[in-house]
């Protein structure tokens, strides 16, 4: 879609980074940071690659053509699913 | 998919049993970039929500439940963080992982929230992971444009979907709202018939509920 109009005038951001930007910066440590090693449901001893790096997987590549809406939400909607 | 009850109960008790979490009141010193790495525009944190499923969710445990992760200020400290933690579509069960401003608790109660509201995108299986990740590259690299609108972003892990959002400060707001609309669709990627609600958090307060009786928009 367009840029939305109406916006009044914002100051722009003075750090402002594209997604290329912050995929070009990415050098992980080896190490997860210490804050995260307690939480040991979410914390990956391994690092892992940005899925940016990764190309869309055949369910995503159909998502993308289709619908990405969970059946729940479908279904409230009146949209089957 | 039977095993998910029980993974998340393990998941849980494992992150319940360890005593130095750091609770939301706890003052934590304030995190700045390191030498040579880029600032980011806003420090922000990692907050975890590992649910104990069947109970109901009432703003007492969740406060309760929700787990300090780490803060980042630089793009560096974030990848930093990002890259050790498991993706949104690997973790078992009801879970909920937040990245909000620091100084910002993810609730509706917050001062910075209280006015507020957020975008919702409920999503099939599958599709989270590569979501929230665009999500976050986009709001922590100041690409929506609102100022200071943007509180923070969460994705919640449920059985049947995963449920992407976007909070902002002020949910009267209706040119900041639809430009945060917009851009989440271009960064997201979604296709034009995709259903995207509004909830101001007033209202999740008096139901209770964060993704019932929502404003609905297909654009």
């Amino acid at each position: 879609p367009p840029p939305s109009p109406g916006l009044p005038k914002f100051k722009l951001a003075q750090y402002r980074y594209g997604r290329e930007e912050m995929l070009a910066l990415f050098n992980p440590p080896a190490q997860p940071p210490d804050d995260l090693l307690p939480v040991t449901s979410l914390v990956s001893e391994k690092s892992l690659h940005p899925l940016a790096f990764s190309p869309l997987s055949e369910d995503e590549q159909r998502s993308a053509l289709q619908s990405v809406n969970s059946t729940a939400v479908l279904r409230v909607m009146g949209r089957g699913g | 998919m039977n095993n998910n009850k029980f993974d998340a109960l393990k998941t849980s008790d494992s992150d319940d049993s360890d005593n130095e979490n750091k609770d939301m009141k706890e003052e934590r010193e304030p995190v700045t970039p390191g030498p040579g790495e880029h600032a980011l525009q806003f420090a922000y944190t990692f907050w975890f929500t590992p649910r104990f499923p069947g109970r109901q969710a009432s703003s007492l445990n969740f406060e309760q439940n929700i787990k300090y992760v780490g803060t980042v200020a630089s793009v560096e400290q974030f990848w930093a963080y990002y890259s050790h933690m498991g993706r949104p579509g690997d973790l078992t069960g009801h879970s909920d992982l937040h990245l909000f401003k620091d100084g910002v608790k993810p609730m509706w109660e917050d001062p910075a929230n209280k006015e507020g509201g957020k975008w919702i995108v409920r999503l099939r299986k599958g599709l989270a992971s590569r979501a929230w990740e665009n999500l976050i590259l986009a709001m922590l690299g100041e690409q929506f444009m609102v100022g200071e609108e943007i509180c923070g972003a969460v994705v919640s892990v449920r059985f049947q979907e995963d449920i992407i959002s976007v909070w902002n400060k002020t949910a009267s707001d209706q040119a900041t709202t639809s430009r945060i609309r917009d851009t989440l669709k271009r960064v997201l990627n979604l296709p034009p018939n995709t259903i995207m609600e509004y909830k101001m958090h007033l209202d999740s307060l008096k139901d209770n509920s964060s993704f019932r009786n929502t404003d609905v928009f297909v654009r």
